[in-house]
């Protein structure tokens, strides 16, 4: 049996630790740390804040000695209720914020980051691309000169619109957006990590050091000789599946990947490295128009189906409803906008492609060939390629959202029982899925459901939000039902419930009709082997 | 017809000064067109396609900037948006011109290449010089009418004139002038067109043409530094306005008796 043997670290006294106490002074002085973007809010003894990867280790055993769990927090820029305490302690990872290294992988030629979890993409974006790391001048000198005589620009891929969130989150969540399209979830960019596990001690995980047994099976030795092992989840999700819901799972799966994505439920994360990789010199992003919205669907397939040749960095979808409210928005306020007028069709598709100037013409009779077989033009579109003109583009994308926030929050003053439900499945990208169908189905169960909606956003990945605007409580309970039809339907094309939200506190219900009692327990076994105390996220994913 | 959009290119967002030898920093910071020309040349685009639909006349907008070899991103972004071609005066003899020199350069370019041109548009001026000294000054070099500051302009062909609303410091005035004539074009459209896929294709198989000094003339002494009466001694960056004074408070009573103890202080409002 192959022995993955945890470390321990002295700890520093318990007393050492910045905290605040006491439910009230938390819920008064502290209220964001109750609440992440989905404004479930709940509550908590302790709100811990430690500077160094100790002090966790110390919050751990201390908590642990208590009874006491703990929710782990980082930018709070979930949708889920993930970071959201229910009793117990925060464990906020915000001061533990430093970049930690630069490295470079001999083997595969690679630049990577070493950080700690509070970093913020932004912070570690603009760092990559500019090339300046203050901290690390003197400490990597010589890596940094390197790094610097590389002509190449760099940069972290991963997007998911947040760019306050912090690395660590993105890590257990395994965070996605618009640009996995071409660049995958954060999983794919994690190159080790360490975690704390629930009995205070220390693990290391480099990716591509510790797999599943033939037997499906992990089994762990901390420093006091104590060993466990656990079996992996059985189930499987398609690889061709854009998921964030549940454990990763797989024959003979490295053992970093049950960690991404763990919604916090297996240990504390405080260091990762990531991958880097090389910035599109340039963009180009358009939005092109259709008369239908099977034809938009259509041009999508067309579109990957040449995606050796176009380099497509992402792929996203606009509906009639969507256009329709985009174009009253733009008739009241057009700077708001500040777009030429929408025009009077169907669907939209805006995409990003990557380019020279040597190729794009190339790339253009591409997709004017695509545009016109699926009755649009290249010249009904808007195509943006420079920095002002991209900022445009992607203040336009992110309005709908916008605007749909705006609508739901003025019905929620008059009635606060309102909330937007909006939908997160994926099904699966492969030729038996048929796009145009999927789409069929949701528009024709939305308008027998007669319910205000939305659908927009990742369709590259097979991957449409569907915001249902419920008037009242008579139609929020329809749209909950209806809500369960699409996650049923999903699930029975081998799709998920949810590709990118993941399921924190949230989305439970959907969760189990995706995992059946037998699966979860699985998960629940799991967490019970690493964490025997359900001391960590408690009512994340699964009830226990 | 022929019209003649002339252009600047000027740096995006805030100009950053170098403090030591007091020039404007270039380096990393992002061209763009000047608004204002953006607005001259819409104005050409909307004259091209009203009297190309209406009247059935063709016309030709030419683009012309002197610039260096960058400056042809500017132009490049103008033949996106609608010109038929460009002209690009680009040469160490026209560096370091002041207004004269350089509206002294497109003039006897228009001259030498353009010289049955029915329209001249410019920006009323460029936001990071603005003198707004060019476009008079060319007009006078080539011996036509002027109307600046046009925020629409009317074309009356067949009275080869052209009638233009006209900004003042009061208001607005509308007055007229015989054909050919340059304009100075002071206002647009907020939201700003975005080319299609199709134009910027198009854009790209479009003529940019550039013209050394000794192609515009023998004397090329009068272009450039050694041309230019004036010279800048110094540049620096306007002072920025400080934020006045907000009051900021939960409760408005105490909020507005701030505001009443403040207007009182200062001799706005007597005291009670």
């Amino acid at each position: 049996m192959d022995f993955i043997w945890t470390e321990s670290l002295p700890g520093v006294p318990f007393e050492q630790v910045r905290k605040i106490e006491g439910k009230e002074n938390i819920e008064t002085m502290f209220a964001p740390y109750i609440m992440d973007e989905s404004k479930l809010k709940g509550h908590a003894e302790w709100l811990f804040f430690p500077k160094e990867e100790e002090e966790v280790v110390s919050v751990v055993r201390e908590m642990k000695k208590r009874g006491a769990p703990i929710t782990i927090s980082a930018a709070r820029t979930g949708i889920v209720g993930g970071c959201v305490p229910f009793g117990g302690a925060i464990l906020s990872l915000e001061k533990l914020n430093a970049i930690l290294g630069l490295g470079f992988d001999e083997k595969t030629k690679q630049w990577y980051i070493k950080s700690q979890p509070g970093v913020s993409l932004k912070e570690l974006n603009e760092k990559v691309i500019q090339k300046k790391f203050p901290e690390l001048e003197e400490k990597q000198k010589e890596l940094m000169d390197q790094f610097r005589q590389d002509e190449k620009t760099y940069y972290y891929p991963v997007d998911p619109t947040e760019k306050t969130a912090h690395i660590g989150g993105t890590v257990s969540t395994d965070a996605s957006g618009a640009r996995s399209y071409k660049y995958g979830s954060t999983r794919k960019w994690v190159r080790k990590i360490r975690v704390v596990l629930a009995d205070g001690e220390i693990l290391e995980i480099p990716r591509g050091k510790y797999y599943a047994s033939s037997e499906g099976t992990f089994t762990f030795q901390n420093t006091k000789g104590e060993t466990k092992t656990f079996s992996i989840p059985s189930y499987r999700i398609g690889t061709n599946v854009k998921n964030a819901a549940g454990l990763f799972t797989e024959p003979s799966m490295d053992l970093i990947d049950l960690f991404i994505g763990s919604e916090g439920i297996l240990g504390v994360i405080t260091e990762v490295e990531v991958w880097i990789t090389e910035k599109p010199e340039s963009v180009i992003t358009v939005i092109a128009f259709f008369p239908t919205e099977m034809d938009a669907a259509s041009f999508v397939n067309d579109i990957r189906r040449k995606d050796s040749d176009l380099k497509t960095e992402f792929l996203e979808y606009l509906c009639p409803e969507s256009l329709k409210l985009l174009r009253k928005k733009q008739n009241s306020d057009p700077n708001l906008v500040n777009m030429p007028p929408i025009p009077e069709k169907s669907a939209a598709i805006i995409f990003e492609i990557s380019y020279t100037e040597d190729n794009l013409s190339k790339i253009f009779e591409i997709l004017e060939a695509i545009a016109i077989k699926n009755n649009s033009s290249m010249e009904q579109t808007w195509a943006c390629y420079k920095d002002r003109e991209i900022e445009r583009i992607t203040a336009f994308r992110h309005l709908l959202p916008e605007t749909v926030n705006a609508i739901i929050a003025k019905r929620k003053r008059e009635n606060p029982a309102i909330h937007k439900l909006g939908t997160d499945m994926a099904v699966p990208k492969i030729p038996e899925v048929n796009l145009a169908e999927i789409l069929s189905f949701y528009r024709e169960k939305l308008r027998e459901s007669n319910l205000e909606h939305v659908i927009f956003g990742h369709i590259g990945d097979n991957h449409v939000h569907i915001n249902i605007l419920p008037k009242d409580e008579k139609e929020l309970e329809k749209a909950k039902e209806l809500y369960k039809v699409f996650a049923k339907k999903a699930v029975s094309l081998g799709g998920t419930v949810s590709a990118e939200h993941g399921i924190g506190k949230i989305k439970k219900e959907y969760f189990n009709i995706m995992f059946d009692e037998d699966k979860r327990r699985q998960i629940i076994e799991v967490k019970q082997a690493l964490d025997p105390t359900d001391l960590f996220s408690i009512g994340n994913m699964v009830d226990i | 017809m022929k019209i003649i959009v002339c252009i600047k290119q000027v740096p995006a967002g805030e100009v950053k000064i170098n403090p030591e030898t007091g020039t404007l920093i270039r380096e990393g910071v992002e061209s763009i067109l000047n608004p204002f020309c953006e607005y001259a040349l819409d104005e050409a685009i909307r004259i091209k396609k009203e009297q190309e639909e209406e009247r059935g006349e063709k016309v030709e907008i030419i683009v012309l900037t002197m610039g260096p070899p960058q400056a042809r991103s500017a132009l490049l972004r103008c033949l996106e948006l609608g010109s038929d071609r460009a002209i690009l005066l680009c040469d160490r003899k026209f560096a370091g011109a002041d207004t004269l020199a350089t509206s002294l350069a497109l003039s006897e370019a228009i001259q030498k290449f353009e010289v049955d041109f029915t329209l001249v548009f410019t920006g009323k001026q460029a936001i990071d010089g603005d003198t707004a000294q060019v476009g008079p000054e060319l007009a006078e070099h080539l011996g036509i009418s002027q109307i600046t500051y046009a925020i629409s302009t009317t074309l009356i062909p067949e009275r080869k004139r052209i009638q233009v609303k006209r900004e003042t410091e009061n208001g607005y005035e509308i007055v007229e002038c015989k054909l050919p004539a340059l304009i100075s074009v002071s206002g647009g459209s907020n939201i700003r067109k975005i080319p299609s896929f199709k134009e910027i294709i198009n854009a790209r198989k479009k003529r940019i043409r550039t013209v050394t000094a000794d192609e515009l003339s023998k004397d090329t002494e009068k272009f450039g530094l050694s041309g230019s009466p004036t010279q800048v001694a110094k540049v620096f960056p306007p002072k920025g306005r400080t934020g006045g004074q907000k009051i900021e408070s939960d409760d408005p009573e105490k909020a507005v008796d701030r505001l009443i103890e403040f207007l009182q202080e200062n001799g706005f409002v007597e005291k009670e």
